[in-house]
């Protein structure tokens, strides 16, 4: 078997918050492999932004403790790195694009230098050398008017642009892995389709292994081969994104895909609502998580957290997984 | 807000009201508590003096020149022969009043220019605020104050009316910032939307939000004004009857000289304590009143 | 878009409004901005218009200039037989009872040093609906029908989720017996699984009191599960209208066909397809022709030098589509499978 891009066994993050330590991670395990995207889905608050932030040690100790048992990237253990070692794989191994590029891209420096600055500074290349490098990245990034965006201010650009700009940063030192935490979600949906398929053929390009974060279980459909959907800062279950659509086993996978709306030729139903709703961290019980707002919850799923196991080829967490057909 | 014990493990229940929350984060803040209590004993010792029950005799020659300090004398005597315990006990009612005083009415004026300017935005009223905030902005604060005095006939108020004119200034720039920064906010459509006048939003749903602000801006103002009072009263600019720490470091600038440091110790050390326990306190309120802080 | 009788409840006609990009005392005449442009529709009672569009597109502002939130520059917006443009304040006040709106951002959209309560008493006691203690029953009986228990009206707007805020802004619409609630991205900032309990409560409203919305969202699939009739614009026109199953059977504007394919769907089998956008995505100012000309797929030479005109479909009622595609000169040309 090959050696994942990155392995993480049991990230565990817990907030300082105003009754001690609150856990908003708790436990995960998972991999990612060179050349696929990987969706981590969930709702607001489910911990899947702290994750991606936790996986790229941008946590600071303050507000948060960090836990992992092992954190492998490309089979060298990074757990015990301090800030240094960090700054050292970050941008070059590992690399981010987050939500608002508005605020991720300096907005006193053109696209094209803080490119250069990033290759220069991980690269040590000539002041031409990185030239040559940013315009070629922003190339690949989808833009044939290179020149012209290598020039211009963040805010010249329009949104989607800017998400544009902001992949073809993360992408100008060919990471090995890719965080994209809701990349697409301020944008339009036009614009979002062509920055998906962007980070797919960049994907491909490069074989980058890419952790897709997002709420929007369309945007997994249409980008990852795999999916995990988070719920109250456990994995409730791993799996292929399409046996999960076609099949999902945990009761929340099945509730979070009914509750999508679509638009179905024959208009087939409405969205199917969960009830209740996402607990705080404070408030976690001491069962399983999601056992107040689930149809199949008995005694055992209020008592104790169900570990997870794996069925066919998926990893679920739930003592009642849903039966197949 | 019985409503919330009742039922444990809500979020509610944990946050409690506003206030109380901010009391809960204060009361944690130990420099906070003891800038609090430094505080409250210095406000203690106004009221006391301002009731008639302590420091009643200021002005009285009640030794000799520059007498030790002594069980007559806690701190001594001055040139005068007059005790200076007594003078410094009477002037931290001056320094109350005068803090007071200016930082009540300077957050006020600040408060209703500000919400003025701010709700009036891109306005003619709007420039005209600014203009005046400018332009008192750009005088020199003492040359500003002595021409006050001079245009009041040397009046006691001079200096209040001074530092009134002028600190407000701060408070209005927050103020209206804050008051643009809300007004686009979806609640003041929603109340726009079902009608409500424009005075009744800015006092129902804007000025309450700016509290912290004022609470904030007026304990600021409060040590400024005590600071400055006591500059001025140094300066011959300040107090013109009473007493006041400032005349008390001016009369103790002679008699440094010449080897007598009670006046000098007594008016400075009451001085620099009060401010620091009102500044320890300002902190612990900024600090508690910042929702992101401890989270 | 065109609408003729009676029986509308809300009838907006050519309505349209400028910015000023440039701001301040002395801006002038500045460069400007057109947010809508010239747009007629209308609603009947106790129907749902879905009116979707980019951001950007006008809708937020076509929501506030009938809410006379802001002063539309012309046009016409009437709704029980007043044209509201030109309505004094105290005919607009006493209009507003039956106009409400609700908010996309639930956090930004309650007064955060109010209670729930004092949040909610607002409406009645501004209208003068009951006295005192009717108020509050009121109130009570409001939360019943958004699903809530009394016990929130003590606390404060940061104390609840944004789903259960959603529904306060929802039964301080409802409070007042509104004709017309004007939702403006009312579900678009809440996770899907609580989305979805909010639309079946805006269903609910509009089955059991009758009351009709304007549901203004960014996203089509919302849209399609609450309206009955959408209305699709760009760059502050509406370009396609019709009823729900009409417009998704038989998507005609070329914009709205591009939206559509843009959807991610949660079935990986229906792909999405990627749109191929010209000539970057800057809003320069369209004086001629049609406002998608720009980015048309199938763009034609008169497409850039005439504004098309509104033409309606004749397979289906009330779906009307406005662009050159559909004009009887062309319609050798068109394609309109």
């Amino acid at each position: 078997m090959t050696t994942p891009a990155l392995e993480v066994r049991n990230l565990s993050v817990a907030f300082h918050g105003a009754t001690g330590l609150e856990p908003v991670v708790d436990g995960i395990s998972f991999e990612l492999f060179a050349g696929e995207i990987v969706g981590l889905v969930g709702e607001s608050g489910c911990g899947k932004s702290v994750t991606a932030r936790a996986l790229m040690g941008l946590l600071p100790a303050h507000i948060a403790e960090t836990n992992t048992a092992s954190l492998q990237l490309a089979g060298t253990e990074i757990s015990s790195l301090n800030n240094r070692g960090w700054q050292q794989l970050r941008g070059k191994e590992i690399a981010m694009v987050f939500q608002e590029p508005s605020t991720a891209l300096d907005s006193v420096f053109t696209i094209g230098y803080q490119i250069s600055c990033v290759l220069r500074r991980l690269q040590k290349i000539s002041r031409a050398g990185a030239r040559r490098g940013a315009l070629s990245a922003l190339e690949q990034g989808g833009f044939t008017n290179a020149h012209q965006v290598y020039g211009a201010y963040p805010h010249q650009l329009s949104g989607g642009m800017r998400q544009l700009a902001m992949i073809a940063l993360a992408m100008a030192t060919r990471p090995r892995v890719l965080i994209a935490d809701e990349p697409t979600t301020a944008l339009d949906v036009t614009t979002q389709s062509l920055v998906l398929e962007r980070l797919k053929l960049l994907r491909d390009k490069y074989a980058t292994a890419v952790l897709l974060v997002t709420h929007d279980l369309g945007v997994v459909a249409q980008c990852c081969s795999r999916v995990m959907v988070m719920y109250c800062g456990r994995l409730v279950e791993q799996s292929e994104y399409s046996d999960l659509f076609n099949h999902a086993k945990h009761p929340y996978s099945q509730g979070l895909l009914a509750s999508v709306p679509r638009i179905a030729s024959g208009r087939t139903g409405y969205a199917q609502a969960i009830p209740g709703r996402v607990p705080a961290p404070s408030e976690y019980p001491t069962g399983c998580h999601f056992a107040d707002r689930c149809f199949k919850a008995d005694d055992l799923c209020r008592r104790s957290y169900p570990a997870t196991q794996w069925l066919g080829n998926s990893r679920v967490a739930c003592y009642h997984p849903l039966e197949s057909g | 807000m019985s409503g919330f014990n009742r039922h444990p493990g809500t979020l509610a229940a944990r946050d409690g009201t506003r206030s109380a929350h901010v009391w809960g984060r204060l009361r944690k803040n130990h420099m906070g508590m003891a800038g609090l209590v430094i505080v409250l004993i210095f406000l203690f010792i106004a009221v006391a003096a301002w009731a008639g029950l302590i420091g009643q005799d200021w002005s009285r020659v009640t030794g000799g020149r520059w007498e030790s300090p002594a069980t007559g004398h806690l701190f001594g005597t001055n040139m005068l022969g007059q005790d200076v315990m007594e003078r410094a006990i009477f002037s931290t009612r001056t320094a109350f009043e005068v803090g007071l005083l200016v930082s009540v009415l300077s957050t006020l004026l600040g408060a209703m220019l500000g919400a003025l300017a701010g709700w009036f935005s891109q306005s003619l009223l709007d420039e005209a605020v600014l203009w005046l905030k400018g332009v008192l902005d750009s005088i020199p604060f003492y040359l500003f104050v002595a021409a006050v005095a001079f245009a009041m006939h040397g009046s006691p108020w001079a200096m209040h009316i001074a530092m009134i004119a002028t600190f407000w200034t701060s408070t209005g720039r927050l103020v209206r910032g804050e008051v643009m920064r809300l007004k686009n906010r979806e609640f003041i459509d929603a109340a726009r939307s079902i009608g409500l006048p424009a005075h009744t939003i800015v006092i129902r749903h804007l000025l309450p939000n700016t509290l912290p602000i004022l609470l904030v801006q007026s304990s600021l103002v409060f040590v400024a004004a005590i600071k400055t009072e006591v500059i001025l009263s140094f300066l011959g600019l300040g107090v013109q009857d009473g007493v006041s720490w400032g005349l008390m470091l001016a009369e103790s600038t002679q008699e440094v000289l010449a080897g007598h440091f009670a006046n000098f110790i007594a008016a400075s050390g009451m001085l620099f304590l009060l401010l620091m326990g009102f500044n320890m306190l300002a902190d612990a309120f900024q600090d508690a009143f910042d929702d992101r802080a401890g989270l | 878009m065109k609408t003729t009788g009676t029986s509308m409840l809300l009838q907006v006609e050519n309505l349209s409004k400028r910015f000023n990009l440039r701001q301040g005392l002395f801006a002038g005449d500045g460069p400007s901005l057109t947010a809508i442009d010239q747009v007629s529709f209308g609603i009947e009672t106790s129907q749902i218009y879905g009116l979707v569009g980019e951001s950007g597109s006008g809708k937020s502002t076509l929501g506030r200039a009938i809410l006379q939130l802001i002063k539309a520059d012309s046009g016409k917006v009437w709704f029980h037989g007043k044209n509201l443009c030109v309505a004094n304040t105290r005919e607009l006040n006493t209009i507003r009872k039956k106009l409400q709106v609700i908010f996309q951002d639930s956090s930004a959209a309650l007064s955060p040093r109010r209670t729930i309560l004092q949040s909610l008493l607002e409406p009645p006691e501004q209208f003068k609906m009951g006295g005192r203690t009717q108020r509050r029953q009121m109130c009570e009986q409001v939360l019943e029908t958004v699903g809530l228990n009394d016990e929130v009206l003590g606390r404060l707007p940061h104390q609840l989720s944004s789903g259960q805020r959603q529904r306060i802004g929802i039964a301080r619409a409802v409070l007042t017996e509104p004709d017309l609630i004007i939702a403006d991205e009312a579900v678009s900032a809440l996770d899907v699984s609580v989305q979805a309990q909010v639309l079946e409560l805006i269903r609910k409203l509009q089955s059991e009191r009758g009351i009709a919305f304007l549901f203004i969202s960014h996203d089509l699939a919302v849209v399609s599960q609450v309206a009955n009739v959408v209305g699709v614009m760009f760059q502050g026109q509406i370009v396609e209208s019709a009823p729900v199953d009409s417009l998704f059977r038989q998507p005609s504007h070329p914009y709205t066909q591009e939206l559509l394919a843009a959807i991610p769907n949660p079935d990986p089998t229906v792909l999405m397809s990627t749109v191929h956008i010209k000539a970057g995505l800057s809003r320069e100012a369209q004086t001629r022709g049609c406002v998608f000309a720009n980015r048309c797929a199938s763009v034609m030479p008169q497409c850039h030098v005439q504004t098309p005109s509104v033409h309606s479909l004749e397979t289906v009622e009330h779906h009307h589509v406005k662009c050159h595609l559909y004009s009887e000169s062309v319609d050798n040309l068109s394609d309109r499978a």
